[in-house]
């Protein structure tokens, strides 16, 4: 985590772009324990999730001259990458993907998810919006986000017609954004 | 003008088939309206991996990761200067102009040295410009007493050309060879795609002339001697191929 005088994100991204590599070591400082987190939650492996994240660190050294602020900040950018890579080797696997409901309903109910405590009301409170949804528009998002699950997939595994999946997961992030809002400069802000 | 409004939320978690996400992405080019609509949702959506318990990553993986940065980074400028975009044109032309001038002063054995190292940095340049452009890549990790070592291996978008950046080879006997192996789809018939001894330096660049992504897999052996067939040990591999069909 950083220290209050630690540079900003804004800042390293430039001195990354400039090909400096103790700007790439401060930006998996930062982010690299909640990035192998995500990958290794989405893969439910640790080496599949450290080269998702090597993999990810790698594309943000060399695609930091293009990286734009407009279009999200550091840390969100940098976790999309890794969640597209993660979802990306998922899906290759579709063979070896366990019965998406029961997997499911294992990883959102053990203590991985919901007995673990929390490093900081930040994460406590996007847990808690997310256990606070109905439970098909919490499952929607947890298969879509965590599962790689696409449109197709979810309405069939969920036994629902397609626009009942895109009115779920409208609706459930809808509440998690009001629900998050008080918070959100912190959780997804830049800094 | 018809709004992708109701597909952001699902293209936002990565869950619209490619089609429809490449129409979305067209779409938001030039829909401020959309576009807006897209960054509030992704802020919702970004804050989800706070939701994932805490796990701390192998403590290798912060040392691979500026390992292979390093290997990809470009001569470093020099303290106090302003530091540029690197342009292969410019490095190359630098490089050999540092050359012409110590040439006029150095014997010929420096000669033949100096010569050496600048067709090292034009590979290395070469490479450096590949791995900008790569359009994929895969990490095959060395398993085993090859464990330490590995390499990465890249297709670049605009020509197709393929290759792997191996690193911390290991050395092996003299008459044996680092075999590098594409698999069918079938998994049925190995091809090989190169074979080559470590030059013992700390990355190692060998081109693969073939379409890679028409491939399974991609695996190296260490064989006792030249082969058209793999009967040595798998010491690295990584699955490859196309995007899944969506």
């Amino acid at each position: 985590m950083s220290e209050p005088g630690d540079p900003p994100d804004d800042q390293v991204i430039a001195a990354l772009a400039a090909r400096d590599l103790s700007a790439l070591a401060v930006l998996y400082d930062r982010y690299g324990r909640m990035g192998y987190a995500l990958a290794y939650r989405i893969l439910g492996e640790s080496e599949g999730a450290e080269d998702v994240v090597h993999d990810a660190f790698l594309a943000a050294w060399r695609g930091a001259p293009g990286y734009r602020r407009e279009r999200g900040n550091v840390r969100g950018w940098l976790l999309s990458i890794v969640h597209h890579r993660a979802v990306d080797i998922l899906r290759r696997k579709t063979a070896f993907r366990p019965a998406p409901l029961e997997a499911a309903e294992d990883r959102a109910d053990d203590a991985d998810t919901a007995g673990e405590a929390v490093r900081n009301l930040e994460r406590a409170s996007v847990r808690e919006a997310l256990v606070a949804l109905p439970a098909a528009q919490r499952k929607t998002i947890e298969l879509a986000y965590f599962g790689g699950y696409t449109q197709v997939e979810l309405a069939e595994i969920m036994g629902v017609p397609l626009g009942t999946v895109k009115g779920r997961m409208r609706i459930g992030l809808q509440k998690l954004r009001r629900a998050l809002e008080p918070s959100m400069g912190a959780s997804g802000g830049e800094r | 003008m018809n709004h992708v409004i109701d597909e952001l939320e699902l293209y936002a978690v990565d869950a619209l088939p490619a089609v429809d996400r490449d129409r979305v992405t067209a779409h938001l080019t030039g829909c401020p309206a959309c576009h807006d609509e897209l960054t509030a949702i992704a802020r919702v959506v970004d804050a989800l991996p706070e939701a994932v318990p805490d796990r701390e990553p192998p403590a290798r993986l912060r040392d691979r990761i500026l390992a292979s940065a390093r290997a990809e980074a470009p001569v470093p400028a020099a303290p106090g200067r302003a530091r540029t975009p690197w342009r292969p044109r410019r490095i190359a032309v630098a490089g050999l102009a540092a050359a012409a001038v110590v040439l006029a002063a150095v014997d010929l054995g420096a000669l033949n040295r100096l010569q050496t190292t600048t067709e090292e940095r034009n590979t290395l340049h070469r490479t450096i410009a590949d791995v900008s452009f790569a359009e994929r890549s895969w990490y095959m990790r060395g398993t085993g007493e090859y464990a330490g070592s590995g390499g990465t291996l890249y297709v670049t978008g605009k020509t197709g050309r393929a290759f792997v950046l191996f690193h911390d080879l290991k050395p092996i006997e003299p008459a044996a060879r680092y075999t590098v192996w594409l698999v069918t789809t079938d998994g049925q018939r190995w091809i090989r795609a190169a074979s080559f001894s470590p030059d013992g330096q700390p990355n190692q660049r060998v081109d693969i002339d073939a379409q890679v992504v028409a491939y399974r897999r991609c695996a190296v052996t260490v064989e006792a001697a030249a082969t058209e067939r793999p009967s040595g040990l798998v010491v690295m591999e990584s699955n490859i191929g196309p995007p899944p069909a969506q």
